[in-house]
This record gives C-alpha cells, structure tokens and sequence, in this order.
C-alpha cells in the first residue's frame, strides 16, 4: 500500500515538475506580449496624442506587466544621465530580463527594438513602429512554435519519467 | 523659477561630461551672459558682456546629437513645427537656435537632421523698461492710443511691448497678444514664460493676419499686441482691429517715419492708423526711447 502510495506521489510530482518547467514557455509569450502591448500604446501615444517619450515611459512605468520596471528604469535614465532612449531601451531589457525565461537572443532582439524611436519625424516613427511589430511578430510566432512543441515534450518527459521510476519501484 | 536658475537648468539637461561646462564663468560672468554656441567637434563658447569664453571640453558630433536629443525631451516628432523654423522655447524663455542638415519638400522645410551647431540665447525680461513711456499710451479717458514701436533689430523692441503688455494688462485692460514666433511671450507648454499680466491671453505660434482675426471674435480684448508687422496682410487685420474698436500695440524694423510711409505699411501711417510712435535706439543702452511722436508725426516727448 505504502509503495503504492509512494508512486502516486512521485507520478504527481513528476506532472508537477513537468508544468512547472514548462512554464517557462508560457512565461516568454507573456513578456513578449506585454512588450508588444506596451509598444501599440506607445504608438498611439505618438501618432495621436504627440506626447513625449519622457511622458508615455512615464505613463507606462505605472501599468501593470514584466515591462513596467524597464520603463520605470528609463524614466529615471532620461531625467539623469546623457544616454539616448535607445541606449537606456538596451539597457533595461538586458538588466530586466537577462535572467529572465526569456533566452538570450531573445533578450537581444528585444533590446534592439528601442532603435530610432524618439528621433526622427512622425514618419520615421510610423517606419520605426512597423520595424519593432514585424519583429516582435517574428519573436511571437516563434516563441509560440517553441511554446507548443516543448511544453508538450517536457510535460511528456516529466511524465513518462514519473511513470518509468514508479513501475522500477513496484 | 528664476532666470539665471532655469538658464542653467538647461545644463542640467546636458550629457554628464558637458554639464559642468558653464562652471568656468564666474557669478558675475553668469549674470552676463547672454548666449552659448556648441558646435559639433567645436568648444562650448560662451558670450556676453564680458566677451568670449570657451570651455576647454571639445563637444563630439554625438556628444551635440545627444545635447539636442535631450532638449527636445527626446522627441524629435513632438517639436517638428518649431525645428522646421530653426528654434525651440525651452522653459523659462530661453531660445535655442539648431543647424543641420536641412531636408526640403516642396520648397518646405520639412526636417533638420545631422545637428551641426545649436546657439542657446537667454530669454530677458526687463520689468519696468516702459515706465517713462506710459504716459503718452492712454487718453485722458484712459484709452489706450494705437502704438508702434519703431528702431532697427537689436533695440529692445520686444522686450518694451513685452513690459507694456504686463503694465496695461495689470492696470485692468483686456490684453491679446498673437506670438507668432514665441518671442514676447516665450510660451512653454502652455504657460507664457515671461511675466504678461493677469489680463492677457496668447495665441502662440499663430500667424499675425490670421491670430489676430480670431483674437478679435474670440477673447473680446481692449488691445491687441503682436511684433514686427510688414506684410499687407497685417495691414488689412490691423484695418479690422481698428475698425472693430480695439487698440493695436505692434512694432516695426525702421529708422524713421518717413522710411515707413514707404514700405508696406504706409498707408496705416498716412491713414493715421497709430497715434503713437516709439522711437528706439541701442545707445547708450539697448531700449532707450529716443522720441515719442503723435498721429501728426510731432514730437511729444520734448
């Protein structure tokens, strides 16, 4: 009865184990999508109201989101020091996520989207909005394939290994 | 915020390596001082009425971009309209010349790139320069006598409307002033830098023959202010506010009446339009009234 016990647990725990590993996929596409949240605001922001950077970051820093501390870390760098939006842009993201479930060349490709922004007329904002949405698309679109495929073959994995430890047990 | 502060304020916004740059004027050199020129791969140098200064630290191209950048509240879309005319208003009154590459479309400039030099001028109010003159501005029903203000640039012509405006305002006149280069009242985001009376209200950024129409049917005023007339446009709206009863308080790049009744506002001064000239000279200091003239074109100041 015991032993049986005993496998049901680590059955459990190893299904557990698995959504928690699995999360991590989930957690990119939240990021990834509340960046792209933030930037459509951000381009309203602009096209619309004209504010400025300094008062969109501002605005965003108070919303909620993984993103949230990167625009209250630029808030704070366009107040002091003399670094441009995309230097502070770069910077945030890396601090902000690069321990994050985000990997490495995603953290990259993120902390390139802030490139431009700020600089040039309404029209080179609109080319600068088009630019980051057709690369946080490529991000998304693989971040879900990547989401799909490995959440499914690690919560498998978790699974299996689960049910093999149990059948040596009994 | 006063405005030595909030000119030093704007080295506050500067990248960390310049911001110190103005420390080498001393206090009395800081009251001085009337405009700073950066250039890129240049000094800062700083003039004024102790001559030229330069700052021992060379500012890079990026090192300028940056400067600029930070200026426009890194935003360059939301500052479009005033980059397009050469300059921003920046808090508290100062100007802020840019030069770059310019980029044209349809003979218009559309946008200026690549910075190359930025010329920060000091914003100055003289509170009480037109004292001695107030006396030949109302009637003895104390209405106020259209007036032109007359002397060749550098005179202190802004700065005297400027101080008229504050005084008739504070004296209980309904005052409109159309700003069409934000220089008499040095709006930033929505608040005249310079100090224009309780009365007075502002269109910024809006053409003269244009402002002033919309001033007349909108704010109701006594008078009217704008600066440096020349166009027949702003002869036919100047026309309209008269002829709808409201005082004009303009000014004019002249030397002498006679110049005048030549140029394209002739007919104003041959219609009598103004009932006072101000004449203005640099010397011996910048805004001194030289002659004050009635309707007739005779002296009423001797």
């Amino acid at each position: 009865m015991l032993r049986v016990m005993v496998c049901i647990m680590i059955v459990l725990l190893s299904f557990a184990g698995g959504y928690l590993y699995s999360w991590r996929f989930t957690g990119r596409l939240l990021i990834i999508n509340d960046v792209k949240e933030k930037f459509n605001s951000m381009e309203r922001e602009i096209m619309f109201s004209m504010d400025t950077l300094p008062e969109i970051c501002r605005d965003l820093s108070k919303e909620e989101g993984p993103f949230s501390k990167v625009f209250t870390r630029i808030c704070e760098g366009l107040a002091g020091e003399g670094d441009s939006f995309a230097e502070l842009w770069s910077e945030g993201v890396k601090k902000e996520f690069s321990r994050s479930s985000l990997k490495k060349d995603q953290v990259e490709g993120l902390a390139l989207l802030g490139k431009g922004l700020g600089k040039g007329d309404i029209e080179e904002q609109k080319k600068c909005f088009a630019r980051i949405n057709t690369e946080l698309e490529r991000l998304l679109s693989e971040a879900r394939e990547e989401s799909s495929r490995l959440k499914k073959m690690y919560m498998s994995l978790f699974v299996s290994g689960g049910l093999a430890v149990s059948i040596i047990l009994i | 915020m006063e405005k030595e502060d909030s000119f030093e304020m704007i080295f506050r916004r500067f990248p960390e390596e310049y911001r110190h740059c103005i420390d080498i004027l001393t206090d009395e050199e800081k009251e001085k001082l009337e405009e700073v020129r950066v250039k890129a791969e240049g000094y800062l140098v700083f003039a004024g009425g102790f001559g030229e200064k330069a700052s021992d630290i060379k500012v890079s191209q990026r090192g300028l971009t940056l400067i600029v950048e930070k200026l426009l509240d890194h935003s360059v879309y939301a500052h479009m309209e005033e980059l397009c005319s050469g300059y921003i208003t920046v808090e508290g009154g100062h100007r802020i010349g840019i030069c770059g590459r310019v980029v044209m479309d349809n003979g218009s400039i559309k946008h200026i790139k690549e910075f190359s030099s930025i010329n920060i001028r000091k914003g100055r109010e003289v509170i009480g320069c037109s004292r001695s003159i107030q006396r030949f501005l109302l009637d003895e029903k104390d209405d106020f006598l259209n007036t032109l203000v007359i002397s060749p640039p550098k005179c202190g012509k802004t700065t005297l409307l400027r101080d008229i405006v504050r005084t008739l305002s504070e004296k209980g006149k309904r005052v409109s002033v159309v700003d069409e280069r934000s220089e008499l009242c040095a709006v930033y985001k929505g608040v005249p830098q310079y100090d224009v009376g309780r009365r007075t209200d502002v269109l910024d950024g809006c053409k003269k023959s244009k402002g002033m129409s919309l001033m007349i049917r909108s704010m109701s005023p006594e008078l009217i202010c704008t600066d440096e007339i020349g166009s027949e446009e702003d002869v036919a709206v100047i026309k309209e506010a008269v002829s709808s009863g409201v005082g004009v308080l303009t000014s004019i790049h002249g030397m002498s009446l006679e110049e005048l009744r030549t140029s394209k506002i002739g007919q104003l001064i041959e219609e009598k339009v103004f009932e006072r000239y101000l004449f203005l000279s640099a010397a011996p200091k910048i805004g001194t009234v030289t002659e004050v003239l009635d309707k007739y074109g005779r002296r009423i100041d001797a």
